[in-house]
């Protein structure tokens, strides 16, 4: 595959067609890659933010995967301890894995000792095989593997089409699997893992920075752009519970700015969350049916979210799929 | 059959956009190209009977562009209920075309139809009544939906194989008096044989709910044929003219022999 | 706009469907690697299995010709058909894509380039992109690649 030079040129060009790309397609499966139209942003023009303490976030545009951003497209973080570096979600693809890399080598040569995979979805597993020489653990939840082996090949694919076989890379299992709660200390400094039950995917992890109070709540937390349901709405409302008790004084959303008050930010996301779940519930008790649901359901709760349209009544079939059942 | 039929299409296909050298767009071609395709369809799925286009017997409800394809709502009326003997749901473009065949017994009140079906491309969805003197009305609706077919059935195969078996039955006021509507819900994964396992390169083997038998009393509702176009965990509704005090018997069957079988009790207060 | 690829006559042009409608009126050669649908295994007998292919109005479709690995036999098929398609003309504008579930194009398009092929576009939207806003039509796979693959 090397030594097929392929010329990324008319970037400019890129721009005006990315806006007619299809988001419902690349959306299937929860795929979380169905953002804004792409503003000639790439890769490496990604600047760090750093917030102090060691942690420093890669914040990315609301945008859909492509050449430009090369996937780029879900923050990505890493802590620098004492002893060591932990990575959380490393990137969309192998190139934006390597700069991620890079841009930690800047920085420190301390060992990459882990690196963990917040969930299935590709803008935040992708970038995992640019980290593989620096022989970490790879860190997923317990539901990660399987979840990857009925959905990998397909992301895989998708991923493809729009990046270059060269630029996506491969699929990295976990090394270390979570199933209930561990703690990684990066030296007098611990992070503690939870692996949470089916909420935004059936393999959520989130992580918290004891020593800082940061909590990193991936795509259990989308602020600005509206969250896109692939789990369990009834988990996700409960595992909202869980990390508010956690009471941190600050989060790094999975979409979103850098950092934001937890509170605020968790309690808009509620909102919209529970008018899902109460305007969902009402359609089934009613005998709505799911297409008509999916059109009137929570379609008032628009303001402030960036993808609404796109993404709101895909989250009501989900929804609907759920609580039929009840 | 017609399998010459068949050929003779080919050919012409193969003549017509084949040919070597790119050309603009003609815009009706494609719209006949769609009507071919149907045509050949319907030669495999009804031999030469005539099949007349109506607006008034069978209609379709879709969305025009599915929110996600694995999950395509269809819903299906048909007014004229008395003269209906059973419909087809035909996706077009899917590999496995007919999505579904139900037949109506004579506790069924034919008048709607609701059920979820996979569509792979872009590509006309048909609806084909059936009259009780053997005549066939279509009706067709165009829908955007792709890559429906080989999206997964659950978060990992083990997860969607939870349950298997396990039925609902939901029930609610019909529009007229003595009929009820009647929601069925199946779990079962409906591998379609086209899903992909990234750590095996292998497809997931296929295994989906194929036949469906809806009783009420001892009289039948509905006869279901389903095929691999059937959503994971399949659910749908149907309307039945209620006799108080029968049950409502459900037999489920998949293409790896599994049979499942279950009553339901129907609210007798309902009218 | 190859100009635009200056260091290398290797090089392919990544377009989007912007640059597809662009260069349509050049009359690119279509090559579509998209795969056939395959049959499930233990697929009943009584059942109908009838896929069809959609694509760009145009398009030669080649199943299967964009595999990452091609035996040299089949490689030479491909490259020979494509060489009596453009008749000739290296510099001929071609394009490769696919659909979503297969990355095909990017190979076939790297086959062209390796053979010499100066014009080669790859469109990585494949007919997912193009149906969004353009129709498509039914194509059978090429004869003369169709006749090269094993029965």
């Amino acid at each position: 595959m090397s030594g097929f030079d392929l010329q990324w040129v008319g970037n400019g060009r890129h721009a005006a067609g990315d806006v007619r790309f299809t988001r419902r397609e690349t959306f299937a499966l929860g795929l979380c890659m169905c953002c804004l139209p792409a503003h000639g942003s790439a890769a490496h023009t990604f600047s760090l933010n750093d917030l102090g303490n060691g942690l420093f976030v890669r914040e990315a545009p609301h945008e859909e995967a492509t050449l430009a951003n090369m996937g780029a497209i879900a923050n990505t973080c890493f802590i620098i301890g004492r002893d060591s570096v932990l990575v959380i979600d490393p990137g969309g693809s192998v190139t934006d894995g390597r700069w991620l890399l890079s841009e930690i080598r800047k920085r420190t040569a301390k060992p990459i000792r882990h690196v963990v995979m917040t969930h299935v979805h590709p803008d935040h597993c992708f970038g995992a095989e640019a980290f593989v020489d620096e022989q970490p653990e790879f860190i997923g939840h317990a539901a990660l593997r399987p979840a990857f082996d009925a959905r990998g090949s397909f992301y895989h694919q998708r991923l493809v089409e729009m990046l270059g076989p060269e630029n996506v890379g491969r699929l990295v299992y976990p090394t270390r699997e979570i199933s209930d709660v561990a703690e990684i200390d990066l030296g007098d400094r611990l992070i503690r893992i939870i692996a949470h039950g089916a909420a935004h995917t059936d393999c959520d992890l989130s992580l918290f920075d004891t020593s800082t109070g940061t909590l990193f709540p991936a795509d259990l937390l989308f602020v600005d752009r509206i969250p896109s349901l692939d789990g369990s709405l009834l988990g996700w409302l409960r595992e909202a519970k869980r990390l508010s008790a956690i009471a941190p004084a600050r989060a790094v959303p999975g979409h979103g700015p850098a950092m934001v008050d937890f509170e605020a930010a968790m309690a808009r996301q509620l909102r919209y969350l529970t008018a899902l779940h109460d305007g969902t519930r009402r359609a089934i008790a009613a005998g709505i049916a799911i297409n008509e649901a999916s059109r009137t359901v929570a379609a008032d709760q628009g303001e402030g979210w960036i993808l609404f349209e796109d993404y709101n009544g895909r989250n009501v079939i989900q929804a609907y799929k759920e609580l039929e059942w009840e | 059959m017609t399998r010459t039929l068949r050929t003779v299409f080919a050919a012409a296909l193969v003549t017509a956009f084949c040919g070597g050298s790119a050309s603009a767009t003609d815009p009706s071609q494609p719209d006949a190209g769609r009507e071919k395709r149907w045509q050949e369809i319907a030669g495999y799925l009804f031999d030469d009977r005539d099949i007349v286009p109506t607006d008034t017997l069978i209609k379709i409800d879709a969305p025009k562009r599915a929110e996600d394809a694995a999950l395509v709502p269809i819903t299906l009326t048909m007014p004229e209920k008395d003269k209906i003997k059973s419909v087809y749901l035909v996706i077009d473009d899917n590999p496995a075309p007919l999505a579904a065949h139900v037949t109506f017994g004579p506790a069924a009140d034919p008048g709607a139809l609701q059920l979820r079906v996979r569509i792979d491309t872009y590509t006309n969805v048909h609806a084909v009544a059936e009259t009780k003197d053997g005549k066939l009305f279509s009706t067709a609706v165009f829908v955007k939906a792709s890559g429906g077919c080989s999206a997964p059935s659950g978060p990992s195969d083990v997860e969607a194989m939870k349950g298997m078996g396990d039925m609902r039955m939901k029930f609610a006021k019909g529009v007229e008096k003595k009929s009820s509507e009647a929601t069925l819900m199946i779990r079962h994964p409906n591998f379609n044989g086209m899903q992909m396992n990234q750590l095996t390169r292998l497809y997931t083997p296929p295994r989906y709910i194929d036949k469906v038998t809806v009783s009420h009393g001892d009289q039948t509702v509905l006869d279901i044929v389903g095929d691999i176009s059937l959503s994971t965990n399949p659910v749908l509704s149907f309307n039945f003219m209620q006799t108080d005090g029968q049950p409502m018997t459900v037999v489920a069957s998949d293409t790896k022999g599994s049979r499942w079988e279950q009553s339901f009790q129907v609210p007798s207060a309902m009218h | 706009m190859r100009g635009e690829t200056p260091t290398t006559l290797k090089g392919a042009v990544v377009i989007d469907l912007a640059g597809l409608e662009a260069l349509i009126s050049k009359q690119p050669l279509l090559v579509d690697v998209g795969l056939a649908d395959k049959k499930p295994e233990n697929f009943p007998q009584d059942r109908l299995w009838l896929p069809t292919h959609r694509s760009i109005p145009g398009a030669v479709w080649f199943p299967g010709g964009g595999a990452a690995a091609l035996d040299a036999e089949k490689e030479a098929a491909f490259l020979r058909r494509v060489d009596e398609l453009v008749q000739g003309d290296r510099s001929r504008p071609i394009v490769t894509f696919c659909r979503p579930n297969c990355w095909g194009s990017w190979n076939a398009g790297k086959r062209l380039v390796m053979k010499g092929y100066t014009g080669v576009h790859w469109f990585p939207g494949g007919i997912d992109k193009w149906q969004e806003f353009h129709d498509t039509v039914a194509v059978e796979p090429d004869k003369a690649w169709d006749a090269s693959m094993p029965k």
